[in-house]
C-alpha cells in the first residue's frame, strides 16, 4: 500500500496539475494570435509543403488522370479499379495482412520489453546492447541482399548450429519453401533491422524519467516491474501510440524485404508480393503512373484511418495547454 | 537478512531484483547474439575470399590480405571513384542534418509549448507526411525538381533531406511529455524572449531528443537510395547508395557468372563495401550517445 | 530564422560548463542559416530565369521541349567537336573511354546510371534529360525501348553502313532490325548463344559419346545416372533451363511472333517433347533442380561432378572457370542438340548479351551512331571488342576476339568454332517479349522441381502465367501456335 502513492505520482501528471494554472494564465493574457509561434515553424513548414504536401497532393491528381504520349487525360476512379482488378492485388493485400499480423504485435511488444528492460539498470551493458540491436538496421543495399542469403542458407549461415537442428539444412528449405514462410521470414527480417532504432527512442524517452522519483519509489518499496509499469510506461505511452502509427504505416507499406528476395532470385519471391511492390511495378514497369498513384493513395488512406483512428482512442493531441 | 522468510518489502525487493537480474541479463544477451552474430560475420567476411565464405566455418577469420585485395578491387572503378561518393554522402547526410535540425526543432518545440491556430493541423500533416507511400512521391518530386531546374544539382538531395517530419514529431512527443510548462512561464514572468526560452531552456533540456533527431536523421540520409537515384545522373555526383547499386548490382556476388557486369565484385567486395556504408553510421552513433549521453532534464528542473 | 543570429550571442551568462554545447548549437544554427539562404537564394534564381539551363526548355512550355530538351544539356560544342551524353554501367565504361581516346574531337559524358528505362519513362514526362546513347545490358528490353509510353530508340537505319549492318549474325537482326531489316533500333554488344557444355576428361575416362540429339542426350543421363550416380549433365533450376532447352526445340513458351504479338501454346508438341525428357533425366537424378548459381549445383561443379550442362557461351568462363573451379584441361563445348524428327540442324537458344542504342532525341544522330558502330564493330588493336569480357556479336570482332581465346590454355579443346557456329544456330523465332519470360519459368517450373514435384505438374500454371503477362504488357496472345 505504500507505494502506492509514490507509484501514482509519475512526472507528467504532477506537471499536469502543476502547469494547468499557468497555462490558464497564459492563455489569458495573451488574447491576440502571437507571431513568433509561426515564425518557429515557419522553416519546416515550408519543407514541408514543398517535399512531401505538395507532391502528395500531386500524386493524388495524377491518381485519377492517365498519360498518353504527354497529354493527360480525366479517368475518374478507373485506375483505382485497374489497380484493384490486378491479378495480384488480393495476395498481395493478404501477404500484407498476414505479414502486419506477425510483424506489428511482435515489434511492438519486444521493442517495450528491451527497452524496460533495458533501462531497469542503466550502464555499460544497456548501452553497448542498444547499440548492437541498433547497427544491424544501419545496413542496406546490395550488402544487406547479400547478408541475408548467407544468413539464410544453412550450410554457409553463422546462425547454422541453429538452422540445422530445425531440420533446415539447405536454402531452398527456407528460401525456396513457398511463399507461405515467407511473412515470417520479413517479419523477422524486419525486426532485426527496425527494432533497434525504436529501441533507441523509447530508451531516450525513459532517460527523461526523472532519476528522483524512481528512487523514491524504490524507497517505498515499488519493486523495478512496478516502477517500469506504474511510472515507465505511462511516460512511453505517447512514443509507443506514435510508433504504432508508423509501423502499421510502414507494415502496410512493405516493399524492401520482398523486392531485396526477389532481386537474389525470383524463385525465392516474386516482384508482387506487397501492395507497395505492385505500385512500383505499376510505375516503372507498365509506365502506369496513375495507377501506381491509386495504389499509393489506398495505402495512404489505410494509414491515415489507422494513425487517426489511434489518436481518437488515445486523445493524443493532449497537452497540459489545451 | 535474504535468507530470512520475513515478507518485508525489502527482503522481497532484494529477491526479486537478484533473480530478475539473472533472467534480464539472460534476455538481453540472447537478443545481443541475434543482432551481433550477423554483425560479427559481415566484418569476418571480407577476410575471406568468395570461395572460402562457402567452405570457410561461417564465423572464422581469413586474412587481412584479402580485406586489401577487396577494397584494391572496389576502388579500381573510374579512379576510386567510391571515395568521391563516399565525400558526397558525408556532405548531403551532414548538411541534411543540420537543416533537418534546424527547421524541425524550432517546429516540435512550438507545437508543444504553445497553443496556436493551426498547431493540431500542422501535427497531423506531419503525421501524413510520414505516413504518404514513397510510390506517390517519386513522380511528383521528379516534376518538382525539373521546374526548379534542380534536376543534376546537390540542392535536389540536401533540401528533401532537410525536411525530417519524423525528427520534428519525435521533438514534439519529447517536448510536450518532458518538458516543463512551469519553467518556461516562470522564464516568461522573468521577461525572458520566446526565442531565449527555446533557446536557453528548450534547447539544453532535450540534448538527448537531438542526439536521436540528428543520428535518425543522419542515417535516414545516408542509407537513402531513391531520391538521389530520381533526381540524379551524374555518378560524380552520386552518393555511396546510388554509386554502390551501379558499382555492385548485377555482379557475380550475388549471382555468380551474372550477365552483365563482369567487374571483379564478389561476395567480399560487396560485404566490404557494406561495411565502409556502416562505419560513418557507427561513428556518428558513439558521437551522438557520447555528446548527449544522458538526460539532464532531471536535474535541471529541481 | 533571422530572429536567431543575436540569440546566438548571448550565452554567456549560461557559465562555462555549457560553452560546448552553446557553440556547437551556434555552428548548427550558423549552417542552418546560410543553408535557409542558399535555399532561398536557390528558389529566387529558378524562378527568375535560370542561367545553367536557360538554353534549353523554356518555364511552362514542356511540349515543345521533346525538340530542344535534351540537346541543350548536351550539344555545347568542344573546340568545333560535338558532346554526348553517354548512360551506361561500370562495366561498359572503358568501351566509351577507349572511343574518347580514338575520337579527340568528340567528348562524351559518361554517366554511370542503372534502371535506364526508369529514367527514360521520368524524361518522357519531363519532356528533357534524355541522354545521347544507352547501353543496356539486358537485350529484352529493346521491346520496350521501341514502343509506348517509351518511344526512345531512334532508327539509325540511315546513319548503319549496310555492310556492315549484313555482318551481324541473325540473331542481331531479329532483335535489333524490324520491318525486315528496314528499320534498325539497336546493336547488338555480345551475344550468348547456348552450346552444350561437358567435362572431356570425365567423358572420355567413363568412356561416352558426346551427343548430337536430344534422345542420345536423354539415353547419356539415364546411363549416367545408374553407371555414376551424382553426377549430372544439365540443370533445370532457372531461367537457363528455358533458353537452353525450351527454346532449342522451338516451344513457343511466350515467343514473338509480331510487334506485341506473343505464342504461348505449351501442348504443342514442340514443348511437351521437352517436358518429358526434362521429367525423365529429373526423376532419375541426371540433371539438378536448382540453378546453376544455386549452393547445390556449386557444390558439385567444385567436387567436378557436372559430366555436361546446356549453358550460354559465357559459361566457360564465368561459370565453370570462376565458380565451379573446373580444373584447366577438362573443359570443352559441342554444338546445341537437335531434335532428328523436326530439325535438320542443330538449333540452339541465347542467355544474355546486351545492346547500345540511340536516343530518338538526340541532335547528333550520325554521330551518336558512329560511337555504337566504333564499340560494337571496330577490330583495330585499339578497338573495345577484341579484349571484350564476353563473346562479341559482330562476327570480324569475334573473330579477333577468338585469336585471345585460342591462347588460353584453360579450354580441353579451343571451343571457339564451336561458339561461333553456335551462333547462327539460335533460333530467331524465339524472339524477345515486354515481359519475363525467365521470371515466370522460376517462379512456376523451378519452384514446383525443387519441390519434388514434376515438370509437367507447372505447366499449366507456367502457360496461364505466360498468358497473363503478355496479354498485361498489351500482348494479343496466339494460343494455337505450334512452334
Amino acid at each position: 500500500m505504500a507505494d502506492e502513492p509514490a507509484g501514482r505520482a509519475p512526472a507528467p501528471g504532477l506537471s499536469q496539475a502543476l502547469s494547468a494554472s499557468a497555462a490558464a494564465q497564459t492563455r489569458h493574457r495573451r488574447r491576440p494570435v502571437p507571431l513568433w509561434p509561426y515564425l518557429f515553424a515557419l522553416p519546416y513548414t515550408i519543407l514541408l509543403v514543398l517535399f512531401a504536401l505538395a507532391p502528395a497532393a500531386y500524386g493524388i491528381v495524377l491518381s485519377v488522370l492517365r498519360n498518353s504520349n504527354g497529354v493527360n487525360t480525366f479517368v475518374g476512379i478507373q485506375n483505382y479499379i485497374e489497380a484493384i482488378t490486378f491479378f495480384a492485388f488480393p495476395s498481395a493485400l493478404l501477404h500484407v495482412l498476414e505479414y502486419l499480423g506477425v510483424w506489428l504485435p511482435t515489434l511492438i511488444i519486444l521493442v517495450l520489453f528491451l527497452s524496460l528492460l533495458l533501462h531497469a539498470r542503466p550502464g555499460p551493458i544497456a548501452s553497448t546492447a542498444k547499440v548492437i540491436y541498433y547497427l544491424p538496421g544501419a545496413l542496406t543495399g546490395s550488402p544487406s541482399a547479400l547478408l541475408w542469403i548467407f544468413l539464410l542458407t544453412p550450410i554457409v549461415s553463422p546462425f547454422g548450429l541453429l538452422l540445422h537442428p530445425l531440420g533446415f539444412v539447405h536454402p531452398a528449405d527456407i528460401l525456396e519453401s513457398g511463399y507461405h514462410h515467407l511473412p515470417f521470414v520479413f517479419a523477422i527480417q524486419a525486426f532485426f533491422t527496425g527494432a533497434g532504432g525504436w529501441i533507441l527512442v523509447l530508451y531516450g524517452a525513459l532517460e527523461s524519467v526523472s532519476q528522483e522519483i524512481l528512487e523514491a519509489a524504490a524507497i517505498d518499496g515499488c519493486s523495478a516491474i512496478q516502477q517500469a509499469m506504474l511510472i515507465k510506461l505511462p511516460l512511453m505511452s505517447k512514443y509507443v501510440y506514435y510508433m504504432l502509427i508508423l509501423s502499421f504505416a510502414s507494415g502496410m507499406q512493405l516493399f524492401v524485404e520482398p523486392q531485396l528476395f526477389n532481386a537474389a532470385s525470383t524463385v525465392y519471391s516474386s516482384n508482387v508480393w506487397s501492395l507497395n511492390q505492385v505500385a512500383l511495378r505499376f510505375a516503372f514497369y507498365f509506365a502506369k503512373f496513375g495507377v501506381a498513384a491509386a495504389i499509393a493513395v489506398i495505402l495512404l488512406i489505410l494509414g491515415v484511418i489507422a494513425a487517426f483512428i489511434i489518436l481518437r482512442w488515445t486523445d493524443f493531441y493532449s497537452t497540459d495547454f489545451t | 537478512m535474504i535468507q530470512s522468510p520475513s515478507k518485508s518489502h525489502s527482503a522481497q525487493r532484494q529477491g526479486a531484483v537478484s533473480l530478475g537480474n539473472i533472467v534480464r541479463l539472460l534476455v538481453i544477451v540472447f537478443f545481443v547474439v541475434f543482432f551481433a552474430v550477423p554483425l560479427i560475420w559481415l566484418l569476418l567476411a571480407p577476410t575471406k575470399t568468395h570461395d572460402q565464405l562457402q567452405t570457410l566455418p561461417p564465423l572464422s577469420f581469413g586474412t587481412l590480405a584479402h580485406v586489401i585485395t577487396a577494397w584494391q578491387h572496389l576502388t579500381t572503378f573510374n579512379n576510386a571513384e567510391i571515395l568521391v561518393w563516399l565525400r558526397n554522402s558525408v556532405v548531403y547526410s551532414v548538411v541534411g542534418d543540420f537543416l533537418a535540425l534546424a527547421t524541425g526543432l524550432p517546429a516540435g518545440y512550438v507545437m508543444a509549448t504553445t497553443a496556436f491556430p493551426g498547431r493540431k493541423l500542422l501535427l497531423n500533416l506531419t503525421l501524413v507526411a510520414m505516413i504518404v507511400p514513397g510510390a506517390a512521391l517519386v513522380l511528383p518530386l521528379f516534376l518538382e525538381f525539373h521546374d526548379l531546374h534542380l534536376l543534376n544539382t546537390v540542392w535536389a538531395v540536401i533540401l528533401p533531406f532537410g525536411f525530417y517530419p519524423f525528427g520534428t514529431f519525435l521533438a514534439y512527443i519529447y517536448y510536450s511529455t518532458s518538458l516543463e510548462k512551469g519553467i518556461l512561464d516562470a522564464a516568461r514572468v522573468d521577461g525572458c524572449g520566446e526565442v531565449r526560452l527555446f533557446w536557453d531552456i528548450g534547447l539544453p533540456l532535450s540534448r538527448n531528443i537531438i542526439g536521436l533527431v540528428a543520428f535518425f536523421s543522419f542515417v535516414g540520409n545516408w542509407n537513402n537510395y531513391f531520391l538521389p537515384f530520381v533526381v540524379l545522373t551524374n555518378d560524380q555526383r552520386y552518393p555511396l547508395t546510388v554509386g554502390l547499386e551501379d558499382l555492385l548490382s548485377n555482379s557475380a556476388a550475388i549471382n555468380p557468372g551474372a550477365q552483365s557486369n563482369f567487374l571483379p565484385i564478389y561476395a567480399p567486395e560487396v560485404l566490404l563495401a557494406g561495411i565502409v556504408t556502416i562505419i560513418p553510421i557507427m561513428i556518428v552513433l558513439l558521437l551522438s550517445q557520447r555528446l548527449f549521453a544522458r538526460g539532464i532534464l532531471a536535474g535541471a528542473i529541481k | 530564422m533571422s530572429i536567431k543570429p543575436p540569440d546566438a550571442r548571448k550565452p554567456k551568462r549560461l557559465g562555462t560548463k555549457r560553452r560546448r554545447r552553446v557553440s556547437w548549437l551556434a555552428l548548427l544554427m550558423a549552417v542552418g542559416l546560410v543553408l535557409a539562404s542558399c535555399s532561398g537564394g536557390g528558389a529566387a534564381s529558378s524562378s527568375a530565369a535560370p542561367t545553367g539551363a536557360a538554353t534549353g526548355t523554356t518555364p511552362g512550355a514542356t511540349t515543345s521541349a521533346t525538340t530542344n530538351g535534351a540537346p541543350a544539356a548536351t550539344a555545347s560544342s568542344k573546340g568545333g567537336g560535338v558532346t554526348l551524353t553517354v548512360w551506361t554501367d561500370a562495366t561498359r565504361v572503358p568501351a566509351f573511354k577507349k572511343y574518347e581516346a580514338a575520337h579527340p574531337n568528340v567528348h562524351l559524358k559518361i554517366q554511370v546510371v542503372s534502371n535506364e528505362l526508369q529514367k527514360v519513362l521520368l524524361d518522357n514526362r519531363a519532356g528533357s534529360g534524355w541522354p545521347d546513347i544507352v547501353w543496356d545490358p539486358g537485350s529484352s528490353d529493346i521491346v520496350r525501348y521501341i514502343s509506348s509510353p517509351y518511344n526512345f530508340a531512334l532508327d539509325i537505319s540511315p546513319y548503319v553502313p549496310k555492310s556492315k549492318w549484313n555482318a551481324f549474325p541473325a540473331w542481331s537482326h531479329s532483335l535489333c532490325g524490324r520491318d525486315n531489316n528496314a528499320k534498325i533500333y539497336c546493336l547488338e554488344n555480345d551475344i550468348a548463344s547456348e552450346v552444350i557444355w561437358y567435362n572431356a576428361k570425365l567423358m572420355k575416362q567413363f568412356g561416352y559419346q558426346v551427343p548430337t540429339t536430344w534422345l542420345q542426350y536423354e539415353e547419356l543421363g539415364l546411363k549416367v545416372a545408374k553407371e555414376h550416380p551424382g553426377y549430372i549433365i544439365g540443370e533445370v533450376g532457372d531461367e537457363n533451363a528455358l533458353t537452353s532447352y525450351f527454346w532449342p526445340s522451338e516451344c513457343p513458351a511466350g515467343i514473338r511472333l509480331d510487334h506485341l504479338k506473343v505464342g504461348i501454346n505449351l501442348e504443342s508438341p514442340n514443348c511437351t517433347r521437352v517436358v518429358q525428357m526434362l521429367d525423365t533425366l529429373l526423376k532419375a537424378g541426371a540433371v539438378s533442380a536448382y540453378g546453376y548459381s544455386s549452393t547445390q549445383v556449386v557444390n558439385l561443379g567444385k567436387q567436378d561432378k557436372i559430366l555436361m550442362m546446356p549453358g550460354p557461351s559465357w559459361f566457360g568462363q564465368y561459370v565453370f572457370n570462376s565458380t565451379y573451379k573446373t580444373p584447366p584441361g577438362e573443359l570443352a563445348a559441342a554444338l546445341p542438340l537437335r531434335w532428328p524428327n523436326s530439325q535438320k540442324q542443330p538449333v540452339g537458344g541465347d542467355l544474355g548479351g546486351g545492346i547500345y542504342l540511340v536516343s530518338a532525341h538526340t541532335k547528333h544522330p550520325q554521330e551518336a551512331t558512329n560511337v555504337i558502330l566504333w564499340i560494337t564493330t571496330d577490330t583495330s588493336p585499339q578497338g573495345y571488342q577484341i579484349s571484350a569480357p564476353t563473346f562479341p556479336a559482330y562476327p570480324p570482332a569475334a573473330k579477333v576476339w577468338g585469336e585471345n581465346l585460342a591462347k588460353s590454355k584453360y579450354y580441353a579443346t579451343n571451343p571457339f568454332d564451336v561458339l561461333n557456329e553456335a551462333v547462327s544456330d539460335i533460333w530467331t523465332g524465339w524472339g524477345y517479349v515486354n515481359f519475363s519470360r525467365s521470371d515466370i519459368y522460376n517462379e512456376t517450373i523451378a519452384k514446383a522441381v525443387q519441390h519434388h514435384d514434376t515438370i509437367a505438374s507447372a505447366i499449366p500454371a507456367f502457360q496461364q502465367k505466360l498468358i497473363q503477362q503478355a496479354k498485361l504488357q498489351g500482348n494479343q496472345v496466339d494460343t494455337k501456335v505450334t512452334s
